[in-house]
């Protein structure tokens, strides 16, 4: 090799190596002493946003915040913590906290200081939820618990002169193939069927449960082949499907928020989506058109049971801040120094419950949710809101997401309905 | 070689395909009269390739050797205890080897095959639009009017586009709620209510198709005008001459002339067929149901979702074995035509 | 028949064979525009109507009749994804001027080091016989055949245990895996179409072989070099999957996935997601469409010889 050679070389391997320090150097920022990072799923960020502000205000804290579209949530949280990194307390939905646990991603909170007084403070169902699969140990703190309800657009009714709300599911078809017929909807029915872990799947256990079926048995395998609850279910969503009473864009939706949001026009007679949603649908004259309060929530219908579940903050296991990230977990799904402020904020800007029942006695938030539901009768739905186990078991994630085609191929007709069950079945047992 | 024997196109083709033949360049025995004449050309040749070949070898060849590695072995990411390979303090877990398990459990898994037949229909069906679109334009634009310069510069708009802003796009056109193409369709009056396009699985994947077909139509485009245009003249001459009129001249002249493109453009739009997986991800996420789930977005969620690093690239490693064998074929082909042509 | 009739009737028929060559030259024309039309409508209305209904309100794309010229002309939108004004997924939006250069980072210098190695190795493939030659030309060949994707689950775990996970570094690495192979081979089919006597003469002239290259052939290879640097930086611009998946710490991410992490944001109305799209769309459409002649010719020839 000649000088020129050499030297031409080396000035390659120069730039090269300058523009790859370059590259990384952009991003060395000044760092916090402590910075504290905190990851959720997008729902409301700014209201996020804004009580991470005040915590770092009143508490002198250094959370650094950022949400991720909820459908890659969970993967991408999985990624991070793959590739080495740290994000100290994070979101945690119910079917991916005993997966996170197991694999050593997050930690069990019980030893951690007053969190004895907190367990005492929740509803017995969803401290549950919140336990390991043995029972032992509190893997999160509330974000919030809730579940699914049938709402209805009054208006819509009235107008076709339904005087109430249908009270069974066949009285439910019957009015939506009214409603198309008299060309008052096109697509009045209006389920929860989007792909999302926040859709199909839930709504389907919810629809189970309302006919009296069980999905999964004690040792939570899957039995929706033995329900005939499960199997009416089903061929009721086919028939619907079939009928055109339902639009299909809700199966290619990305979240149950995006669902939610088709209410809003006021082209649909009924929907039954997470108890939540109603808020804005019924509460927001801003953005719904069936605000205010023309959109009302009834009692589900066939049992009245529906799918309960309980999301969480949780904490990372190789936190190196845990003293601040507990504060802060204890802030957002606790009582930090005595104040609900969080869980408070949640019931009174979204109309996302808790499961600490003291709250809604609080005037505050009954007259809030008068605003947009029937407070009673929710409470009174949530008497029949039913959980299960089985999302304790590391193999539900999957499960739940691969499930969704298959229920979609048997909602659009392409598989029978017993062959749906059966392979839903197979799913599960060759995951298990 | 008919036809084009003169021209730059196909003459640089063959030159090529007669490189990988072995031939060798046409600049092969010169010695340099002056400078590091201790070095002969050979090992100042490889001086100049060496730095790209040995960065595609680490960036393509060890990453592409290792993930055949993960596709015999049972991945889990937080275990990366156990063997491993260990070079400069880098340690590279080879986690628990298992022989075909991955392979098997892929070939008995029912969606793989689903997922294959899909992937079969979205390469056949891309190809054949890519090819008929990109060589309709092509003819379109091969005539003369004024602004033709311009039109060739929109050709790249298409093409240009990152495939996240192309999935976007033509959500914007096809959404059920608020999309153009359903506006215009209302507006004329030619549909009551606004079409769900993504409802039917069948749609759904033609839909996938088509939009990808728009973004990579364009360049197929552009091979077919560069090859008609290295057609001489005087070819066509002689066949209006003789009497031929428009389609003769397309299929009698034209067509023999650029065969080794479109043939270049089918190989190129299998293998893009193939790889396609921005626009699912971007579009439809594999649904409705599994309607729109090819082997590689399969091979992609169960990696990258499902964290099944192992079974995941098995996957992965089927669908390169697919394209390659493919492109054997193809290459098989073109080079027998031009044995046989020259 | 007399010879005037006769000639009359000839003169007759031509007449009638020239109106109808001329009718028939009119109609034809007419077709040509208007196939010209439909393919230009075709190519650019759609990412027409992506502006236009990036400076439309949400509420008119949802109005039926749809109305294709916009009430209202507004830059709300991309004053939203500017951060000049709150909304609700200020926080995603935020996002888009960081990961802008970030990609242009990543795009830029992957850019720089495929057109330092690659043309180089390119220039060799071009003019000179070395071993393995032929070998490593199918192996180029091999790798553009190769789907990217199977490659990132082993990046994916080398980039982590080289600790270059998360960062820009990480993705350059990787992005060479896709379009060093392409710029290879591009750059050598473009020096394939310079006259081999211009380095012959060079050598002649008292060049040794690197100066016949880089005084010589490298001055006169600007379209080459800009037709390869133009594709390169273009695919890294608009590369989505790889960096969605290796680059998932907040701030190290390039431009398209955040743009699609707008899509799937929930409660982001469609006009501001194309704005976000068309400003991220901008400037490799505009790269593109700079240095088109360029780059046409580079691809074409790089294309239809490999």
């Amino acid at each position: 090799m000649n000088g020129i050679d050499r030297r031409t070389f080396l000035g390659h391997a120069g730039v090269l190596g300058a523009s790859l320090f370059l590259a990384d150097g952009s991003r060395s920022l000044a760092r916090a002493d402590r910075p504290l990072n905190f990851s959720g799923w997008v729902f409301k960020p700014d209201t996020v946003k804004d009580y991470v502000n005040l915590y770092n205000q009143k508490f002198s804290g250094q959370v650094k915040y950022e949400a991720i579209p909820w459908a890659q949530y969970h993967p991408t949280m999985e990624t991070r913590a793959f590739a080495g990194e740290v994000v100290d307390v994070m979101y945690c939905n119910h079917n991916n906290r005993e997966r996170w646990f197991e694999s050593g991603l997050i930690r069990a909170l019980d030893d951690l200081p007053g969190l004895d007084e907190l367990k005492k403070k929740m509803t017995p169902a969803n401290l549950d939820s919140l336990k390991s699969k043995d029972g032992t140990k509190l893997l999160g703190l509330p974000y919030f618990t809730s579940l699914f309800v049938l709402m209805y657009n009054e208006p819509m009714l009235k107008d076709a002169g339904i005087a109430a709300p249908a009270k069974s599911w066949d009285e439910l078809v019957e009015h939506c193939q009214k409603l198309r017929r008299d060309k008052i909807s096109d697509t009045p029915f209006l389920p929860n069927w989007n792909a999302s872990p926040s859709g199909t799947m839930p709504q389907l256990m919810t629809d189970c449960f309302s006919e009296g079926a069980q999905v999964f048995d004690a040792k939570n395998q899957l039995i929706v082949d033995q329900e005939p609850g499960a199997a009416r279910a089903m061929e009721r969503w086919q028939k619907v499907y079939k009928a055109n009473l339902v639009n299909p864009e809700v199966l290619t939706k990305t979240s149950s928020t995006d669902t939610h949001r088709l209410m809003w026009t006021g082209r649909y007679a009924y929907h039954t989506n997470h108890s939540y949603y109603l808020k804005t649908i019924a509460g927001e004259p801003e953005n719904s058109k069936l605000a205010p309060k023309k959109a009302k929530m009834t009692m589900y219908p066939g049992t009245g049971q529906t799918y309960m579940w309980t999301d969480s903050y949780v904490v990372n296991a190789k936190t190196k801040v845990l003293d601040d990230a507990w504060k802060f977990a204890r802030f957002l799904g606790g009582n930090l120094a005595g104040d609900w402020y969080v869980q408070r904020q949640w019931c009174l800007i979204s109309g996302l419950d808790n499961p600490y029942p003291e709250m809604y006695d609080h005037p505050e938030i009954v007259k809030s949710y008068d605003r947009w539901i029937d407070l009673k009768l929710l409470r009174q739905q949530y008497q029949k809101g039913k959980v299960i186990a089985a999302y304790k078991e590391p193999w539900y994630g999957e499960y739940d997401t691969k499930a969704v085609p298959i229920v979609h191929d048997m909602i659009r007709g392409s598989l029978t309905v017993p062959k749906a069950l059966k392979d839903l079945v197979k799913l599960q047992k060759s995951l298990a | 070689m008919i036809a084009a024997s003169g021209s730059r196109s196909t003459s640089g083709y063959a030159g090529v395909l007669r490189t990988l033949g072995g031939v060798g360049g046409h600049f092969g025995r010169v010695r340099a009269p002056l400078g590091a004449p201790h070095l002969t050309d050979a090992s100042f040749a490889a001086f100049l390739v060496l730095p790209a070949l040995l960065g595609i070898l680490l960036v393509v060849g060890f990453p592409l050797l290792y993930s055949f590695w993960m596709s015999l072995a049972q991945v889990n990411l937080l275990r990366t205890t156990g063997p491993a390979l260990e070079f400069f303090g880098i340690r590279l877990p080879l986690f628990k080897f298992v022989g075909i398990d991955n392979y098997a459990s892929v070939f008995v898994d029912p969606l793989y095959w689903s997922s294959f037949w899909r992937t079969a229909y979205f390469v056949l069906a891309f190809v054949a639009e890519t090819t008929v679109v990109g060589l309709g334009m092509a003819l379109v634009l091969q005539e003369s009017f004024p602004g033709r310069p311009l039109m060739r510069s929109l050709l790249l708009i298409p093409w240009s586009l990152s495939r996240v802003v192309v999935g976007l796009l033509w959500q914007g056109l096809l959404d059920g709620e608020f999309g153009a193409l359903n506006g215009l369709l209302y507006n004329l009056g030619m549909i009551e209510s606004y079409i769900a396009f993504f409802k039917q699985g069948f749609s759904a994947l033609n839909v996938l198709v088509s939009v990808y077909m728009w973004n990579q139509a364009p360049f197929a485009t552009l091979l077919f005008l560069a090859a008609m245009q290295s057609v001489p003249e005087d070819h066509y001459m002689a066949a209006s001459v003789d009497g031929a009129g428009y389609w003769q001249r397309l299929w009698h002249v034209t067509l023999p002339a650029i065969r080794p493109v479109v043939f270049l453009v089918l190989v190129l739009a299998t293998v893009n067929g193939f790889l396609m997986l921005d626009l699912i991800y971007v579009m439809t996420m594999g649904g409705p149901g599994h309607d729109t789930t090819t082997i590689s977005w399969l091979g992609f969620q169960t990696a990258f979702a499902f964290f099944k690093f192992g079974t995941g690239t098995a996957i992965l490693y089927t669908l390169t074995a697919l394209c390659l064998a493919l492109t054997f074929v193809y290459h098989r082909l073109l080079l027998r035509r031009f044995e046989a042509d020259a | 028949m007399s010879r005037a009739s006769a000639g009359a009737a000839l003169g007759h028929a031509h007449v009638a064979v020239r109106s109808r060559s001329a009718a028939r030259f009119v109609a034809r024309r007419a077709l040509v525009y208007g196939l010209v039309l439909v393919v230009a409508v075709w190519l650019i209305a759609p990412f027409a109507w992506l502006f236009v209904t990036s400076v439309s309100y949400q509420k008119h794309l949802l109005a039926r009749p749809l109305s294709f010229i916009p009430p209202e002309v507004t830059l709300e939108n991309y004053r939203m994804v500017l951060g000049l004004k709150r909304f609700h997924a200020e926080g995603q939006a935020a996002k888009i001027l960081p990961s802008m250069l970030n990609t242009l980072i990543v795009a830029s210098v992957v850019t720089v080091i495929n057109l330092l190695v690659g043309t180089t190795a390119g220039y060799a493939y071009a003019r000179y016989r070395f071993p393995l030659k032929t070998l490593s030309l199918y192996a180029l060949l091999f790798t553009r055949m190769l789907p990217t994707i199977v490659l990132i689950p082993a990046f994916f775990l080398m980039l982590r245990a080289l600790g270059l996970a998360n960062t820009l570094s990480g993705l350059t690495i990787a992005y060479c895996s896709f379009t060093l192979p392409f710029t290879v081979w591009i750059m050598k089919a473009y020096f394939e179409t310079i006259p081999g006597d211009l380095d012959k003469s060079a050598l002649v002239d008292g060049c040794n072989r690197l100066q016949a290259y880089y005084r010589v052939v490298l001055p006169v290879s600007g379209p080459g070099l800009v037709a390869g640097g133009a594709f390169t930086f273009m695919l890294c611009w608009n590369e989505f999957l790889v960096a969605q998946v290796l680059n998932t710490k907040p701030g190290t991410t390039t431009l398209p996935p955040v743009i699609a992490g707008m899509n799937g944001q929930i409660n982001i109305d469609y006009s501001v997601i194309a704005a976000s799209g068309f400003l991220g769309a901008l400037p490799a459409v505009l790269l593109v469409l700079l240095f088109q002649r360029y780059m046409v010719q580079g691809l074409t020839t790089g294309s239809i010889k490999g």
